[in-house]
This record gives structure tokens, C-alpha cells and sequence, in this order.
């Protein structure tokens, strides 16, 4: 990685309180993300994988360590990290359109001008329904722009979020099993859907998922968190690390993707990451990690 | 016809209504009949051509000035108006607070919750030492009783506005006061208008209440006179404007819902 990483995770450790003691979700975690790059963070389930995404997010902060988006440290959340959730998570008093254009208007302008300057404002309002427009067009919801989320189906809403997302051309976007609601074949639409969409906008990308699968279809990178590891200190749980870190071997067209064979890898994956046959401390772990800094 | 939650046929649904409707009817009617069989001049118990009386009397009166109908019905409305509009907007605003600021929640819920435990009208006596009789005697009566509960109803709204929408907001730019005016405000909104309309019942008993005993005029203050004199035909018309106003107020509040939220009725 050549250039500055987007996404600089640190040595992060999260922890929470629990009765007398803590409960450790994140040991250590160190992860960089190249621009445009997209990266799929697989682990079992109440490993911490959404924990990590919000700590990049700024909403939960980690106690130790270090993230850093695009060269800043992050404390809160902001418009350089968009974020789709599973739910969708749209705001549902506002039409598809509504919704991708609030972005724009709430990081432009400000809700005093918005309301003692409406005049000022309105010709900023027009232009950002035209770019939600364009976005809502390339998406293909050319027809449902004026809907409310609760007349559009599951897929048509998780469009909705994205295209909300993409249009703040953040520095990072963060998907939070964005697929994990969906029925199948809205599943395998919305996962061309997204590929599509990294050809067009080209963000960088961190891709939660419980689905290997997906994780390697989707992603560039495969990235496994994992609570399964032999910690050498005093705590026998000292919270999940990233035990699995390998480059994707694909070429980036569609077509290669949909014939690629990961039969091998989802294996690798699985024993390193969900059912390690024996726990190992981290240094052996190291053949599975190619990238992590 | 009787299993649970199953739905019945239109027909049915207007014949067991104008049944109920009715059997009350002809129970009144022969309440009445039997007080006019004991005692023809008995206004307890008025039957129709009594009530029919009473409408002509109460012109009558208003005319004479006698009774002014019409300075009752001004004075209870806006009375009524007043307190549903302020407590239901200082409710929104702190509710809203409440629930979106846990420090604000820390300072006002304890007051908040002990008030919503007071008898509104036990409290009459002292906001008649403290106040005297005037107009913002009624106006506090309201106040003590709907807003500690509307204000934790509202609160409780707010808190249960997913969060995801809320940091949602904050990725997209905007401010705590845009996160709170925005989002969790517009989305508790129809729970407002709902809290509100569910409060108008309760206003108007207050309301009623105190004007019978602090008043001298309006609604209450009228039945309480009129009732002294056994001249129930002229109460009953009072208590059917009563129904009736509340009748308007909760179609005004659907619509208002219809139009205002219409986004919470296609969920």
C-alpha cells in the first residue's frame, strides 16, 4: 500500500462494563484500508464485527488504540464515513429522494440560514434534489423517487440507503450487514447491485457479513475477526483480533467474479476464523495475514 | 361473530351500533316515562318534548339574557383551546428534550414524575389559595394534569427513535439541535398529536370540574346552576355541545394526523 490508507485502525481494544468487571469485545485490532479498496470483515456471530465498524463510525470510541479516517483521528461521527445498516435505517417521513438529498442540504448549509434565509437556500435545495435525481437514476429507482421507504420493497430501500451514502462521497463506506434481511434472489440482485456501484462511484469500502460467500465475492480483501485465538497473557478472553487477512484472488470484472471457485478459501476461512481446530496464539496465526500492518 | 379478532360483516357492524344506540334510548325513554307516570312536572328524568322545551327555553333565556349560551360555550372553548394547546406544546418541547438529553431527563423527571401522581383537582384548593379566582386558575389545572404525563409519554417516544437514526443523521452532517429538530422530533410527531388527542378528554374534565367550582361562567359553572334548579333538559343540552365538541375535536386531530403524518399511516 503505496499511498496514504483511508481507514488506519490502530491497536484497538473495546471493552464495555458489565457487573464488576468488563467484558473485552476488540484486542489489538490493526487494519488498513487502501482508497477504493473493498474490504470484507467476516467473523462469528457477537465477535465484534459491528463493534469495529462503529468504532469507526464514532459512535463508540475505542478505549485504546487508534482509528484514523483519511488522516484524522476519529472522535465522532461525520460525513467523511457513510453508514448502511441491515434495517435500512431511512428516515420514514421522507420520500427516496427526500432522503438522499438530507445529506447534501444537512452538510451545506446550515439550520439557521435554512430558516431565517429560505430564499438563499432554495436554489441549494434545487440543486441537491437534481444531484439526489442523478444518483436516485443510477440506481435505478428512477420510478420510486417519490415514495416513502414503507411503499418500497426491502431491496429498493437498501438502494435508497446507499445511494444516501454515496452521495456525501465518503472518505469510507461502512456496510453493517447491509444484506442480512434480504431474501435470496433480492440478495444475489442487491450484491451485483453493490458491485455495480463500487464501478460507478468507486468508494472504499468495509463490508460486514456473516456469509463467507458474500465476503468473497464482494470483497477485494477478506478480513476475519475472530474471539477463537490463544491469548499468552493472564486473560483467557482477552476479546476477538484479526486472525485472517488475504487478498482475494479475482480479476475486478463482474463475469470473473460470477465464475470465480471459492470453494477452497471458504474452507480456509471457516477453520481459521469460526471453528479453528485448536486455538493458536497470534504469531502462528500469521500465515493467514498477508496485510495487516 | 364471537371469535377472536376475526373480522365481522359490514352489516353487522351497523346493526350492533344501532342497537347499542337504541337499547340506550329506550332505556332513557322509559326512565323518563316513569318519572313523567310519578310526577308530571319532574325535569329529573326529561323526555323528548321536555328537552324540546328546553331548547326553546334556553333561546329564550338567551334572549332575556337570563342564560348566555353563547359566552359559555366562548369561555369553556377557549379555555379548553388554551390549556390543550399550551400543555401539548410545552409537553412536545420538553418531552422531546427529555428524551433526547439525558441530563435533561435527570433534572425533570423526578418532579415530572411525582406531579403525574397528584390528583389534579385535589390540587384545586391550593391553586385557588395561590392563584384567586382567575382565568389562569383553569389554565394551571390543565397544565398540573396533562403535562407531567404527556411530557414522560413524549419522552419515552423519543427514546424509543432508533438510534441507527440518529447516528445516521450525525454521518450525514447534521447538528445535535438538526438530530433533535429533524429527526426525533418529526418522527415522536405523530405520537404528539396522538397524546394530545388522548388528552382532550382529560382537559375537559378538569376543565368542567373547575368550573363548577371556581367559576362564574361557562360549562360547568352552568350545569352546576341549572342542576341546583332540577332543570335537566336545559343540562342535557349543555352535555350534548359537551359530546359533541369533543366528537369535532377528535375528527379535527384524524385529519390533522392524515395530513400531517401521513408517512406513520402507510408503515
Amino acid at each position: 500500500m503505496s499511498e496514504s490508507p483511508v481507514v488506519d485502525l490502530q491497536k484497538v481494544c473495546q471493552w464495555f462494563p458489565k457487573g464488576d468487571g468488563v467484558v473485552r469485545v476488540l484486542h489489538n485490532v490493526s487494519l488498513a484500508m487502501g482508497k477504493q479498496e473493498v474490504v470484507s470483515l467476516v467473523g462469528p456471530s457477537g465477535c465484534g464485527k459491528s463493534t469495529l465498524l462503529y468504532a469507526i463510525l464514532g459512535t463508540q470510541p475505542p478505549k485504546s488504540g487508534t482509528v484514523l479516517v483519511a488522516g484524522r483521528e476519529v472522535k465522532t461521527p461525520g460525513p467523511d464515513r457513510g453508514i448502511v445498516y441491515q434495517d435500512y435505517s431511512l428516515f420514514p417521513f421522507l420520500t427516496a429522494l427526500q432522503n438522499v438529498a438530507l445529506g447534501l442540504l444537512l452538510h451545506n448549509t446550515s439550520f439557521p440560514s435554512r430558516t431565517f434565509r429560505p430564499l438563499k437556500t432554495w436554489r441549494l435545495r434545487r440543486e441537491f434534489r437534481e444531484r439526489a435525481e442523478d444518483v436516485l437514476e443510477k440506481v435505478g429507482l428512477k420510478d420510486h423517487m417519490h415514495k416513502l421507504p414503507s411503499e418500497l420493497s426491502g431491496g429498493q430501500r437498501q438502494r435508497v440507503a446507499i445511494a444516501q451514502a454515496v452521495i456525501m462521497n465518503p472518505a469510507v463506506l461502512l456496510l453493517d450487514e447491509p444484506l442480512g434481511a434480504l431474501d435470496s434472489t433480492t440478495r444475489e440482485q442487491l450484491q451485483m447491485f453493490i458491485l455495480e456501484m463500487v464501478d460507478l462511484f468507486h468508494p472504499s469500502i468495509l463490508f460486514v457479513t456473516h456469509d463467507v460467500e458474500e465476503a468473497l465475492f464482494l470483497g477485494d480483501r477478506v478480513v476475519g475477526l475472530s474471539q477463537h485465538w490463544k491469548h499468552e497473557g493472564d486473560d483467557p478472553h482477552p476479546g476477538a483480533t484479526i486472525v485472517y487477512d488475504k487478498v482475494v484472488p479475482h480479476s475486478s470484472s463482474l463475469e470473473d467474479k460470477r465464475q470465480a471457485d471459492f470453494t477452497e478459501l471458504v474452507e480456509e476461512i471457516r477453520r481459521s476464523v469460526y471453528k479453528p481446530p485448536q486455538l493458536l496464539p497470534l504469531h502462528e496465526l500469521g500465515r493467514h495475514i498477508q496485510r495487516n500492518p | 361473530m364471537f371469535r377472536v379478532r376475526q373480522p365481522i360483516p359490514r352489516w353487522q357492524v351497523v346493526v350492533l351500533g344501532t342497537l347499542s344506540i337504541a337499547l340506550a334510548l329506550a332505556g332513557y325513554l322509559y326512565l323518563s316515562y316513569r318519572a313523567y307516570g310519578r310526577n308530571p312536572d319532574d325535569t329529573t328524568v326529561p323526555g323528548l318534548s321536555k328537552l324540546v322545551q328546553g331548547i326553546r327555553g334556553l333561546f329564550e333565556s338567551n334572549r332575556k339574557g337570563e342564560i348566555d349560551f353563547f359566552m359559555d360555550l366562548r369561555a369553556t372553548s377557549l379555555r379548553f383551546l388554551l390549556g390543550l394547546a399550551l400543555s401539548s406544546v410545552i409537553s412536545a418541547v420538553l418531552g422531546v428534550l427529555m428524551g433526547c438529553l439525558p441530563a435533561v431527563e435527570a433534572f425533570f423527571r423526578p418532579p415530572l414524575s411525582f406531579c403525574s401522581k397528584l390528583v389534579p383537582m385535589a390540587m384545586l384548593s391550593v391553586f385557588f389559595v395561590m392563584i384567586g379566582l382567575k382565568e389562569t386558575l383553569f389554565l394551571s389545572i390543565i397544565l398540573f394534569g396533562i403535562v407531567p404525563t404527556l411530557t414522560l409519554s413524549v419522552c419515552n417516544a423519543a427514546k424509543k427513535v432508533p438510534i441507527q437514526l440518529v447516528h445516521k443523521s450525525y454521518s450525514l452532517g447534521a447538528s445535535p439541535m438538526e438530530v433533535i429538530w429533524l429527526v426525533v422530533f418529526r418522527m415522536v410527531f405523530p405520537d404528539i398529536l396522538r397524546g394530545a388527542v388522548l388528552s382532550s378528554g382529560p382537559v375537559l374534565n378538569y376543565l368542567i370540574a373547575a368550573e363548577t367550582i371556581a367559576a362564574d361562567v361557562g360549562f360547568g359553572y352552568r350545569i352546576r346552576i341549572l342542576s341546583r334548579v332540577l332543570e335537566m333538559n336545559t343540562v342535557f343540552i349543555y352535555l350534548v355541545v359537551l359530546a359533541l365538541g369533543g366528537y369535532l375535536m377528535d375528527q379535527l386531530f384524524k385529519a390533522g394526523n392524515r395530513t400531517l403524518c401521513r408517512w406513520e399511516e402507510k408503515r
